[in-house]
């Protein structure tokens, strides 16, 4: 249970008794706004704000309480102070499932840039493997393909033996060069002149060729596949939609 | 002059798409196919038809992501697979590489890409709009 205080000019502190919830940004924002609608004489928008982050009533109702608080004032010219009690581990907490928030939000608006940038005032070595999982598969969504990378970068080193981080290592690495020596292919070239041929008799139709030698035809790739003799009579054949 | 190696080429063009993307032929796990070069997409983009000659399975994706494209944004599954570039002359090479393969009711009838990130960028590549050629090297 926490205590929260509420001070103005002339009359005793209020007090509030809670539990904690989880507060977030939205839900701060629109408790100024109500507040704000109520018309009573506030801190700044931004000041309260501040202020609200160190708060820890279950919102609704600690919300409900201050604008009857205010209404019940014959002077709207209030000011108040907030005064911060929750441990500093459960304020850490907060502070970033507001920032998860954020990343959501960034992730949602296909914002890579902000995504990056709120990423970058995250400690992610007191997160853990899921959290981190998580604000990855945030970061694809963003566009944030860099910072995806990163952040499984800095995930491996924290969390070496969590497996999911790792398929993300593997799956998201740069590219790496397998064989260059492998020989040379006249396939390509033959291809093309088929195309530049017989493109316009066969287009939307999928094609089977090798090097340059229709080798069927159909409307789907199942049915190429199928007058061909299946999946493994393709080796090798290129397949392929006219377009 | 600046002197750059390439190890291989391959011919571009042959799909005869109106709005003149560079396709070229190549190879997605074992499939050969095509695909449009893109440097602005991440990953090789493959077209569920293909993907489903892959012999992929879920349970080893990223699954699942979404990508934005120019068709909005695509829900689909990111996998790890060899891709090789078959040269016409020269030396042929194959990478591994990020694979994005998008849900099927999400990618009709559109192509392959080969995208940058995760796929071309440990290529170097030049294009020869003169000889319709495609350029690729290692570096």
């Amino acid at each position: 249970m926490l205590a929260q205080g509420i001070q103005h000019r002339r009359r005793a502190p209020v007090q509030f008794v809670a539990e904690p919830p989880v507060p977030c940004v939205q839900e701060r924002a629109t408790l100024v706004a109500k507040l704000k609608a109520q018309q009573a004489s506030l801190l700044l928008a931004s000041d309260l704000t501040a202020r609200f982050q160190n708060l820890q009533p279950p919102w609704g109702t600690w919300a409900g309480a201050l604008i009857s608080h205010f209404q019940a004032q014959t002077s709207p010219k209030l000011l108040f102070t907030c005064q911060p009690k929750a441990p500093p581990e459960i304020l850490r907490r907060r502070r970033f499932i507001d920032r998860l928030t954020a990343l959501r939000d960034a992730a949602e608006t296909l914002d890579a840039q902000r995504f990056s940038e709120i990423c970058e005032s995250i400690d992610w070595k007191t997160r853990s493997s899921s959290e981190l999982v998580r604000a990855i598969g945030l970061a694809l969504k963003a566009g944030a393909l860099m910072t995806a990378r990163r952040m499984v970068g800095e995930g491996v080193s924290y969390h070496p033996e969590a497996a999911d981080i790792r398929k993300y290592a593997r799956i998201l690495a740069p590219p790496e060069l397998l064989r260059t020596d492998l020989p040379a292919d006249t396939g390509p070239q033959a291809d093309l002149a088929w195309f530049r041929e017989h493109r316009a008799t066969h287009r939307g139709q999928w094609v089977a060729l090798r090097h340059g030698t229709l080798l069927a035809e159909g409307a789907t790739l199942q049915e190429v596949l199928a007058k061909i003799g299946g999946a493994k009579a393709a080796k090798g054949l290129l397949l392929t939609r006219v377009r | 002059m600046m002197d750059l190696e390439f190890s291989g080429r391959t011919p571009y063009g042959y799909s005869g798409d109106p709005t003149g993307k560079v396709t070229i032929e190549v190879e997605i796990a074992g499939v050969r196919t095509t695909a449009v070069v893109d440097t602005a997409a991440p990953y090789m983009i493959c077209e569920p038809e293909i993907a489903g000659q892959l012999s992929l399975s879920v349970s080893e994706s990223i699954g699942a992501t979404q990508l934005r494209t120019h068709l909005g944004v695509i829900t689909g599954h990111l996998f790890r697979v060899p891709i090789t570039l078959h040269a016409s002359a020269g030396m042929s090479v194959e990478l591994q590489a990020t694979l994005f393969v998008p849900q099927p009711d999400q990618w009709v009838d559109n192509p392959s890409f080969l995208g940058f990130h995760g796929c071309l960028e440990r290529i170097r590549l030049a294009i020869d709009p003169g000889a319709d050629m495609f350029y690729f090297g290692v570096f």
